[in-house]
């Protein structure tokens, strides 16, 4: 560690002495009007052929040698760049904004670098323009950021209009979500059809699959970081629509003119309000029952100079089914609910033109909630099961930009973690109350320091070291994750990448579906059940098509990952213990079993964010197998969502204007196809009952007990479910009107409409052979849907 | 009303449901695996016992229907059993449908010795498997039985692993009442098992040379003067695991995996498994 410390030192001391006859240009880059920050911007200047790129919260630095006539680029995807002529010969402050205003018929050419993946260090890296998110059709048309994210290559879904997401054979719990740097712990409304995150809240979405930085941790497979908007700082605005299944509504403005604004965003569902008369209606009014999800954002920040902003953030949003009955006297209520809330404060402070830095203060809470109500002969008898994790963190990061050539990040994390995996209380059964709640209590720190460097004029390299410990029940475990990615720059439009990461996860989430269902139960690593982790290699190449806007990125990765959980064969979450089985008190590690897991394959992407034509192809052939000693017998299985082929093809046309304000037409399409599920299935039964102990002393003895069948499977996950494909299509029609632009959207999901399979099931015909049956969920869809903008 | 815990499981199996019966239902329209009909062979040897029973008989295939529901001749099959040096065939016996041996006339069956057993049927494969009996037997066991509630049994057993090795447990229970009338003119004894449970097997895994505490518990009116069978078996591996799984396959919870059934049967399904018994009656 001592060695480490004194490496660090020696390192910024040697910076700092290279570049004192330097000068720093910094500042801000923000959209124009709204004075958004835009994270990722790229500063480019063309006559160094060097530049950076803007941190998370817009801000930029870079020191260069003194210059009479410097040109710099600004630009970002989808805004127009800008040019700017300096005179370096003092450090200058500098702050941009960008039109986001893009005529596509008149596009400046001006040699930018933003777009262009090859210059990157990183690898393995997806960000998706918001604006493309909704434009890419929807089921239902309920806009989702994890589903265009499962379009993207080495990113697999789950089940059919599933938002669960499986990135590189990991398991939907090895992605670190991330909305304003608070974790969200289950990501899905209406079990797993839609995700909770409201794109018209979002600033931005980036997806990490490999080469992990080392200012990310605590998951095996991604990150998925969301930034919220911050709220338009020059005048009111308002977006919303009104869908078949929700509506929503966003408002964000100033406070105070120039220094503070607001945003606030809302969705929800009215599929309650439409079937809860219908169930009225057909029980004479002696039941009801219904659905919703709603939830809610909001953000506000504060400028109190150029050194200092502080910004409050926070997400509500909650499902719930429930059902009533009356009959008699008697009644009986239920529900279900989940949900999750979070809140993050921040103060940006620049110390100086060089050193940024965060101070976040994070909250993240998720609660699942059965309640039961019974009154039955005047009695009353209650019944409440949940299960939850409750996060308090404390997050310091700094953004240290000593000269062109590095990009230092460092900070650190603490997070209490707090867990329910299991909570029972009755009352008034008749027999005993029960109060069975535990709770256990972790802590997590992680700090961290990578180095983003120019070794050569040819070669980039992104360095870093995390040091993660985690402590729960008396025990503390330390783990040292070394990060590396290599980029060399073949010529000016091709470079050839490397990466290595090693990750540990210190939680996990038992899930039974793999589905992202709200019962999912998130544990900690504790002294039996230890941590995973992983290490992945990944190389490739990057390729710009400047000429025709393209990017083609093609890599290959290996992932192994160890000590992966699992239930035990036969157990669930559901299985919680029968107190008629006195010693069968619940503990959810006797329920659980670890393994190893291999990932391997290689992805494409071809993909192309600016022009009247935008989108992607990408392909995925990838192979994911775990062994588990006490599982399928101790041999190796495929994933449940190994998937050896997947494609998505998105393609985006923008008939007239590109301009949301202007009138226009938007075509769009997707078309998937992936490789079945890998699944269990039955194959045949017999007699096999249990032994029954007692001296067998006559042929007479019955040595079992009887009635009891056992079904032959085929091995786990042996058989592979049909290939799933299915076409969508959108048309978006937007109108300038007086006060404000209207879009209706009128969406095809599955046009062809491809019977999918959901899941399988063994029936009988009417000859008592066994048949296999499917069911599917969505056959061709339509939907409709009017927005606005002001 | 409903148990507490049938709420929670009907309560979000409802709501599941109620969301899948948005899709529709149509054959899937997949190439399944015709797999073929197997010989079944189950059987379970100790020392302890005066007759070897094996059981035949053949699985029913999900998909194939040319095997479906074909009805089995058990006298047509043959049963051998063999301790490595000297096999004999087992005897159809045609009241319990089972093949069957008189261990102590013949066939001893000795701890520490490994047994091989074959069957043979003209329609299908032939299947065989092997066990051995455990070398030791539990015999320093601690029980007690409480009868606080007349209507709830509790037997409390204990005992210590046998240190340096590799073991398996059954723990097992029975009331015993001998009523002071007779069935039929028949002096009757009534036995009424203990709840099975998966929690009554045990390994020694991480636990070598421990003490084994089990709890059990009998839903039984409980007469005077009433006794309780406590048996402790040491097992072999593949009784352990066969029972063991034989309770996380098929137990009726909808989000469980499906899992396979332990078997160590070749070419065919089934279990041969092995254990030595220690009993003790309590009263």
């Amino acid at each position: 560690m001592k060695r480490i410390f004194f490496l660090v030192l020696f390192c910024f001391f040697f910076i700092n002495v290279q570049s004192q006859n330097k000068f720093t240009i910094s500042g801000y880059v923000n959209e124009k009007g709204s004075k958004e920050s835009l994270p990722g911007a790229s500063i480019y200047l063309p006559d160094l052929k060097s530049g950076t790129v803007t941190n998370n919260y817009g801000f930029y630095s870079i020191t260069i040698p003194a210059n009479e006539s410097l040109q710099v680029v600004f630009s970002f995807i989808g805004y127009q760049p800008q040019i700017k002529i300096l005179k370096l010969t003092q450090n200058i402050s500098l702050n941009v904004e960008l039109s986001s205003s893009i005529d596509i018929n008149e596009i400046t050419v001006v040699e930018t670098r933003s777009e262009k993946v090859s210059q990157s260090t990183q690898m393995s890296v997806i960000d998706i323009p918001i604006q493309q998110i909704k434009e890419i059709p929807a089921l239902f048309g309920e806009k989702d950021v994890l589903k265009v994210l499962q379009l993207m290559p080495g990113v697999q879904k789950g089940s059919e209009g599933s938002s669960g997401i499986y990135v590189r054979g990991g398991g939907s719990d090895q992605n670190l979500i991330i909305l304003d740097d608070a974790i969200v712990y289950n990501a899905n409304h209406l079990f797993g059809f839609f995700s909770l995150f409201n794109g018209d809240a979002l600033k931005s979405v980036e997806l990490t699959k490999g080469g992990f930085p080392a200012r990310y941790g605590s998951r095996l497979s991604s990150v998925i970081d969301m930034t919220m908007k911050d709220g338009a700082k020059d005048k009111l605005h308002g977006e919303g629509g009104i869908g078949l299944i929700s509506s929503r509504l966003t408002l964000e403005g100033p406070i105070k003119k120039g220094k503070s604004s607001f945003l606030v965003s809302g969705r929800r569902t009215y599929i309650d309000l439409l079937i809860a008369p219908l169930v009225a209606a057909s029980t004479n009014g002696e039941s009801t029952a219904g659905y919703f999800f709603y939830d809610f954002n909001a953000k506000a920040n504060y400028d109190f100079n150029d050194n200092n902003k502080l910004f409050v953030s926070g997400y509500f949003g909650k499902d719930k089914a429930y059902g009533r009955e009356n009959y008699g006297g008697d009644k009986n209520k239920f529900s279900i609910g989940w949900g999750n809330a979070t809140g993050t404060a921040r103060w940006n402070h620049l110390f100086n033109e060089k050193l940024f830095a965060n101070t976040s203060l994070i909250f993240s809470n998720y609660r699942f909630l059965i309640k039961n109500e019974e009154t039955f002969d005047g009695d009353k008898y209650t019944l409440r099961y949940y299960t939850g994790i409750q996060d308090i963190s404390a997050k310091f990061d700094m953004d240290y930009r000593p000269g062109e050539k590095h990009i230092i990040k460092m900070g650190g994390q603490f997070t209490r973690h707090l867990f329910t995996p299991s909570a029972l209380v009755t009352k008034g059964d008749g027999s005993d109350d029960i109060n069975k709640v535990s709770k256990i209590s972790a802590i997590e720190n992680a700090i961290y320091i990578e180095d983003d460097v120019r070794i050569l004029p040819q070669l980039k390299m992104n360095a870093g070291l995390r040091l993660a410990h985690f402590y729960s029940n008396g025990k503390n475990y330390f783990n040292p994750e070394p990060r590396l990615a290599l980029a060399y720059n073949i010529n000016e439009s091709t470079s050839l990448k490397a990466s290595f990461a090693i990750m540990n996860q210190y939680l996990h989430q038992l899930s039974n579906s793999g589905a992202g269902l709200p019962t999912d139960l998130w544990v900690p690593a504790t002294k039996n059940v230890t941590p995973q982790n992983s290490q992945q290699v990944a190389a490739g190449i990057a390729r710009d098509y400047k000429d025709r806007n393209f990017a083609l990125t093609i890599e290959g990765y290996y992932k192994t990952m160890n000590k992966v959980l699992q239930y035990r064969e036969g157990a669930s979450f559901i299985d919680i213990g029968d107190p008629n089985q006195v010693d069968n008190d619940y503990n959810w590690e006797d329920k659980v079993t670890s393994g190893k897991g291999w990932s391997y394959g290689g992805e494409l992407l071809l993909q192309r964010k600016e022009g009247k034509l935008t989108g992607w192809i990408a392909y995925t052939l990838s192979w994911t197998q775990l062994q588990f000693d006490e599982l399928n017998f101790g041999k190796k299985f495929y994933a449940r969502f190994d998937r050896r082929h997947d494609i998505s093809v998105v393609a985006i046309y923008h008939l007239r204007e590109v301009k949301p304000e202007k009138n226009g037409i938007t075509l769009s399409a997707t078309w998937v196809y992936g490789t079945g599920n890998a699944i269990t299935l039955p194959l045949g039964y017999y007699d096999s009952p249990i032994h029954s102990p007692g001296n067998a002393t006559s042929p007479d003895f019955n040595f079992y007990y009887p009635g009891n069948y056992l079904t032959e499977y085929t091995g786990r996950n042996e058989f592979r479910m049909k290939a799933y494909h299915r076409l969508d299509f959108s048309i978006q029609m937007i109108k300038k009107m007086k006060h404000h632009t209207r879009t209706w959207e009128l969406g095809l999901y599955n046009a062809y409409n491809r019977y999918n399979p959901f899941y399988y099931y063994v029936s009988e015909d009417l000859q008592g052979n066994g048949v296999l049956k499917q069911i599917t969920l969505f056959p061709l869809i339509p939907s409709f849907s009017y927005n606005f903008k002001f | 009303m409903l148990n507490n815990y049938n709420h929670i499981r009907l309560t979000f199996v409802a709501v599941c449901m109620a969301l899948l019966f948005f899709g529709c239902e149509r054959d899937a329209n997949v190439d399944v695996p015709l797999s073929k009909a197997k010989l079944v062979m189950r059987s379970f040897i100790s020392p302890t016992d005066s007759v070897i029973a094996v059981d035949i008989f053949a699985s029913q295939p999900l998909f194939n229907s040319s095997q479906q529901n074909n009805k089995f001749d058990t006298s047509a099959a043959q049963v051998f059993i063999s301790n490595g040096s000297v096999e004999f065939p087992l005897t159809y016996n045609s009241t319990k449908r089972q093949f069957q041996i008189y261990v102590l006339q013949a066939f001893p069956v000795t701890a520490g010795q490994t047994y091989y057993l074959r069957a043979t049927h003209p329609s299908y494969d032939a299947v065989d498997a092997s066990c051995t009996v455990p070398v030791s037997t539990i015999d320093n066991v601690k029980a007690t039985v409480d009868i606080t509630d007349p209507y709830e049994v509790f037997a409390d057993v204990s005992f210590f692993d046998i240190a340096g090795q590799k073991n398996y447990y059954r723990v097992h229970a029975q009331n015993v009442w001998i009523p002071d009338f007779s069935y039929f003119g028949v002096d009757t004894v009534v036995y009424a098992d203990f709840l099975l449970s998966i929690n009554n097997f045990y390994s020694d895994e991480g636990n070598d040379g421990k003490e084994i505490k089990s709890k059990l518990l009998n839903y039984y009116s409980y007469h005077p003067g009433d006794s309780t069978d406590i048996y402790v078996l040491n097992v072999d591996e593949n009784y352990y695991r066969f029972h063991r799984s034989i309770f996380t396959t098929g137990g009726g919870d909808p989000f469980s995996e499906a899992t396979p059934a332990y078997s160590n049967i070749n070419n065919g399904v089934g279990i041969f498994a092995a254990y030595t018994q220690f009993m003790k009656r309590v009263f």
